[in-house]
């Protein structure tokens, strides 16, 4: 039978297969439009997209915060911050060690105009500290990291001590009057010697580029001496510990303490009691390890300014160390999109229908957001925040087929028959508007029956389900720091407790209407947990504020419902939008 | 880039009449076929990297649009085959005996020139799934186990709904046929009452 209709296929396609219907150029640039974008949110390699485009914006704002920002480790100091001993020097790490890692200058120090006499010093040494100093070279920071400088342990004779401050800037330019104790030091007194330390660091000042110290560990000068000699050796004055001058070859004689002192001379007596508060004062910076290396001009490097006037100085601590906590506030839209699937196997139609007519919705994320961040630049993030899942409930308009078969005589011709005469009562009272029924004329086969069909179109509907929670994250971040532009990826998981539920569903016994969840009363997950995972983009536009962007995956761990054959998840990712404030 | 565009638009100014009538064979709304119109293209030009550039482009274009155009037609319609061949015992052999004047029906419809309009317009009184699976069978010439894949339907529902659009289509061609014919005759019938008058003048 079917054979003998083929001339229908014929008839239609002959007529229709090249048929043309001619069209409108205004289609034309709407289509252009559509394709452009839709072909540059399309991450290809070899064409210009959308993620090429914020690539190169956040390059560009990194590059840009590079040239503006001097390094990381560069601070200003105000004139409250305060140089602190270490309290553990033990268990401190060797800063030379991590500045060479790191390839950066460790520090520059700014000196405040607090104390006058650091001004009039500068002028002195015709250093201008104010100034801002050349970024070194990396490498250059790595070969400073290697030098030696002998400190501390190079006691000098003090008949000796003339000889160097005639060639060299001696101790007393660098104290301040007020300083200098009245009491000859009791190592001064016991010994008659200077520490070497001070001298040589003051003897550095004239160098205006910057030196790293290991002040931690010490060497001495000329270990080719013998161990006979070094008792010896230790009361020259450096310069004078070299192969030339052996010891065997000149002979040296201890001065006395009287002699040494001179205290004829009011110089050689400041000078004296200077030295012995030196003395003293090296001694407990042997034991206080910098905090961080000094990339500065020598006189912010010198020892003894250091120890005299700390309230100007202060060495660099690292942000993020110092700005452990960050607490921010934030929005972000959330793209959230239904995951059905059927725990019942009964149910497999409808969630397959269900997925035809469900879309993807916008909701939002808010909420205060409290940042930890530690020295590993491990951390974690917490906080609580309101956060709406949902989804778009959309469906067009649906044609419902009721077969029927109807005994009707006399045979022959056509009959409709309509289901519905009036209105259909039923989906009025579900909340689906029908609009007509359309007759399905049926040729009368036979003489006692008529097979056929009425079809009734219902209206399209839309509506929103929407899901709202209260959140409270705990993620773990790691933070890879720039000069103000961070980046901190997340991982960690988020427990929701549901405030608000507005849903809709297929109606269980007619899959193709709508109706509210209460029509048969599903029970609501109160807590339910989700997976998030997100990089953050942190713009730190001022020393205590940043602006955060960033992407957000979400994953709800369990339906939404409990114990209802109808499984629902949604997974969702969001553009996070926030101001942190550093505390 | 601009060249691009200038290709693109080459290729839309070529094509785009016949897509249109495509889509305009799969559905009755003329706006609903310009916005399956745009959408295909928009797909063409977007996955235009997909055609392997050998075989038939016109070919592959076609085959773009409908696909473009049965998902719209079911996201948007709920392109629904709900009675089964078995379910409504609504089966072939049912009519096989029924009428003896097939072939000379055929015969008929046959002799008559239809217009492509005039075709176009019955196709678009069909039912949805009448007209979507009547288009691929008989048009597109695929097969009922491509049909029912692609629309996710059985095949004997596949072959149902063609046959009940076959019967629809050959009711409405016999019903323009005898209104040709009988208009035909109608005119015959004027001429030849005109004739004499002018042969007395």
């Amino acid at each position: 039978m079917a054979d003998e209709l083929n001339y229908i296929d014929k008839i239609v396609r002959d007529k229709v297969a090249n048929h043309a219907v001619e069209s409108s150029l205004n289609n034309w640039a709407h289509i252009q439009r559509a394709a452009f974008w839709k072909n540059f949110f399309t991450f290809r390699i070899f064409s210009v997209n959308a993620y090429y485009a914020v690539a190169i914006v956040m390059i560009g704002i990194g590059s840009l915060s590079y040239f503006i920002e001097p390094a990381s480790n560069v601070a200003q100091f105000n004139q409250n911050d305060q140089l602190v001993a270490e309290t553990n020097p033990s268990v401190e790490l060797n800063p030379n060690n991590e500045a060479a890692n790191r390839n950066t200058p460790i520090a520059q120090i700014e000196l405040t105009s607090k104390s006058p006499i650091i001004d009039s010093k500068a002028k002195d040494y015709q250093i201008d500290y104010k100034a801002e100093l050349a970024k070194p070279n990396p490498s250059d920071i790595a070969k400073l990291s290697k030098i030696e400088i002998p400190s501390s342990t190079e006691p000098i004779a003090l008949d000796r001590k003339t000889e160097i401050q005639n060639k060299n800037a001696s101790l007393t330019d660098v104290v301040h009057p007020d300083e200098i104790s009245e009491t000859p030091s009791p190592k001064l007194e016991k010994e008659g010697h200077a520490d070497a330390a001070s001298l040589i660091a003051s003897n550095v000042t004239e160098e205006k580029t910057g030196v790293l110290v290991d002040v931690e560990s010490p060497t001495i000068v000329d270990e080719k001496l013998d161990s006979e000699n070094q008792e010896e050796a230790s009361l020259l004055p450096v310069d004078f510990i070299s192969e030339e001058n052996t010891i065997e070859e000149e002979e040296t004689i201890e001065p006395s303490l009287e002699e040494n002192l001179a205290p004829e001379s009011p110089a050689n007596l400041e000078d004296a009691f200077v030295l012995a508060e030196q003395a003293s004062l090296i001694g407990d910076l042997n034991y206080m390890p910098l905090r961080s290396l000094v990339y500065s001009n020598s006189m912010a490097f010198d020892p003894a300014y250091r120890l005299l006037y700390s309230d100007t100085f202060d060495y660099y601590v690292p942000p993020a160390e110092r700005y452990l906590w960050r607490l921010g506030v934030f929005y972000a839209p959330i793209y959230s999109t239904p995951q059905n699937y059927a725990s019942n196997p009964e149910v497999v139609d409808v969630i397959r229908q269900k997925e035809k007519i469900e879309k993807p919705a916008m909701t939002f994320s808010t909420g205060v957001s409290l940042q930890y961040q530690g020295r590993k630049r491990i951390g974690f993030q917490t906080g609580v925040g309101v956060t709406q899942l949902g989804d778009l409930f959309s469906r067009g308009e649906y044609s419902d087929i009721t077969p029927y078969s109807y005994p009707k005589y006399p045979e022959g011709g056509y009959n409709e028959i309509d289901t519905i005469l009036f209105f259909n009562l039923d989906s009025l009272l579900q909340g689906v508007e029908y609009i007509d029924t359309i007759f399905d004329p049926q040729w009368v086969e036979d003489n006692t029956m008529i097979e056929g069909a009425d079809t009734t179109k219902y209206k399209g509907a839309k509506v929103q389900n929407r899901f709202t929670y209260i959140e409270v994250p705990f993620l773990f971040s790691y933070n890879i720091p720039g000069p103000r532009l961070s980046y901190t990826l997340k991982l960690g998981m988020a427990a929701g407790f549901l405030i608000q539920a507005d849903g809709k569903k297929l109606n269980t016994e007619n899959e193709f209407e709508i109706v509210d969840f209460e029509y048969d009363s599903p029970k609501y997950r109160k807590v339910n947990y989700s997976v998030l995972a997100g990089v953050d983009f942190n713009y730190r536009f001022h020393q205590r504020f940043s602006f955060t962007t960033g992407f957000m995956y979400r994953r709800n761990l369990f339906d939404v419902y409990e114990n209802y054959p109808y499984g629902l998840k949604y997974t969702s990712t969001q553009v996070t939008f926030g101001i942190q404030y550093y505390l | 880039m601009k060249r691009q565009a200038k290709a693109q638009k080459e290729l839309y100014q070529r094509y785009a009449p016949l897509m249109r009538a495509i889509c305009m064979r799969y559905t009755h709304d003329f706006q609903e076929a310009e916005d399956m119109v745009q959408e295909g293209f928009i797909k063409v030009f977007t996955k235009i990297d997909q055609y392997a550039g050998t075989g038939n482009f016109e070919g592959w274009l076609k085959k773009v649009f409908i696909n473009t155009t049965i998902n719209h037609i079911k996201k948007n319609k709920n392109l629904l085959f709900h009675y089964d061949i078995s379910e409504v015992h609504y089966t072939e052999d049912a009519v096989t005996e029924s009428n003896e004047d097939y072939f000379s029906t055929k015969t008929n419809i046959l002799d008559v020139d239809f217009s492509e309009e005039e075709i176009l317009k019955i196709i678009n009184k069909l039912p949805d799934g009448y007209r979507v699976v009547f288009n691929l069978y008989a048009v597109e010439q695929m097969n009922h186990k491509e049909i029912s894949d692609m629309l996710n339907i059985s095949i004997s529902t596949s072959k149902s709904q063609l046959f009940r659009a076959r019967k629809t289509i050959q009711k409405c061609l016999i019903e323009l046929a005898e209104m040709k014919v009988e208009h035909r005759r109608q005119r015959e019938d004027k001429q030849r009452k005109k004739s004499p008058l002018r042969l007395i003048v």
